[in-house]
């Protein structure tokens, strides 16, 4: 159930078959969520974190005229909730965007594994510090882009995200996000949404076909998002 | 057409897709709000494209989409009225002066 966190952490550094097995052994139980399901609630103390196995969630703050912010996009392989095993209560909440699966490692284990594996922990830590730089990334594309831009990279970036897990099909993704919830991701209306798909459809730059997203200029497109993957972090060295 | 003390002025507003129908929204002839007509496919009706004072960005959030301008003519005498009251009904809560700005 943790083949594709250990691929995204062998992205960026070789594991010991010894950290392997702990990283396997680690995770207690898998749960189904349903779409729209939240799962991890702001306010929560929960006592074990969970790692995404099938589908899409969206970290997110809720604001006072009973809207939200999506402040992350997770996919399979992301440790939507490792923050709780140190935060202790949730300042945001986690909800499942399609049906998703995920599995439980119990925090008791994450202060054994933190306690005897320190590379093991690093690279814990570096997903983290990885969240944190798409984080920065989001608020750069929020403030100094356009709409369409800040759509362009989020397309983008969701790409070089999947493909890193095996998860996209040459220039294609599967994307099961309404416009309400780009519109969350983004900070725009769905007015904005519609406009700014129809902008990058009408430039050639991306088909959006029910949930299957297809560039089909990529040079075009990361061009519009200003792209480049560098703040995912993506090469592998010691860490 | 005016609605309980909002003028809608027709206008022509340039948009991606070409020239669209707008309307001018004012309150004693001080221009509140740019509003486009929008299709179904995204929700027909009455789109806010720019807002300015109590109708702005800084003390509101995005409304949806408004089926009529009279629904429109509601929301922003609402702005009005919470702009006058000191806060948004949006939790917004109106920024002091700063003198530094």
């Amino acid at each position: 159930m943790t083949e594709l966190l250990i691929r995204k952490l062998e992205q960026r550094d070789v594991l010991s078959d010894e950290e392997k097995d702990v990283l396997r052994h680690s995770f207690a139980r898998t749960h189904a969520y349903r779409a729209r399901e939240d799962f991890v609630r702001e306010g929560d103390r929960p006592k074990e974190s969970c790692l995404v196995l099938e589908g899409f969630a969206a970290r997110y703050k809720l604001v006072p005229d009973g809207g939200r912010q999506i402040t992350a996009i997770h996919i399979a392989g992301d440790f939507v909730d490792l923050h709780s095993f140190l935060l202790k209560t949730m300042d945001h909440g986690v909800s499942a965007l399609s049906p998703i699966r995920v599995a439980y490692v119990p925090h008791s284990n994450l202060e054994r594994m933190t306690q005897n594996y320190p590379h093991l922990t690093r690279m814990l830590w570096l997903n983290t510090l990885i969240d944190a730089a798409i984080y920065r990334q989001w608020l750069t594309c929020k403030g100094r882009s356009s709409a369409t831009s800040q759509m362009a990279h989020l397309i983008c970036e969701l790409h070089a995200r999947m493909s890193e897990v095996g998860l996209s099909d040459g220039d294609t993704i599967h994307l099961p996000l309404t416009q309400a919830e780009l519109g969350d991701a983004l900070g725009l209306s769905t007015v904005h949404v519609n406009r700014v798909l129809r902008e990058l459809r009408h430039g050639g730059l991306v088909k959006w076909h029910q949930n299957a997203v297809t560039i089909l200029d990529w040079d075009g497109l990361m061009n519009v998002a200003d792209f480049s993957p560098l703040y995912l972090n993506l090469q592998r060295e010691p860490r | 057409m005016t609605s309980e003390g909002i003028e809608f002025r027709p206008v022509t507003v340039a948009m991606d897709g070409g020239p669209c129908e707008a309307r001018l929204a004012f309150s004693d002839d001080v221009l509140l709000c740019v509003f486009t007509r929008v299709g179904p496919e995204d929700g027909a009706g009455w789109f806010r494209e720019a807002g300015f004072g109590a109708c702005s960005d800084l003390f509101t959030v995005q409304p949806g989409v408004f089926t009529t301008l009279e629904e429109a003519g509601v929301w922003i005498r609402d702005r009005l009225r919470a702009m006058k009251a000191g806060s948004s009904s949006a939790g917004v809560k109106r920024p002091p002066s700063n003198d530094n700005c």
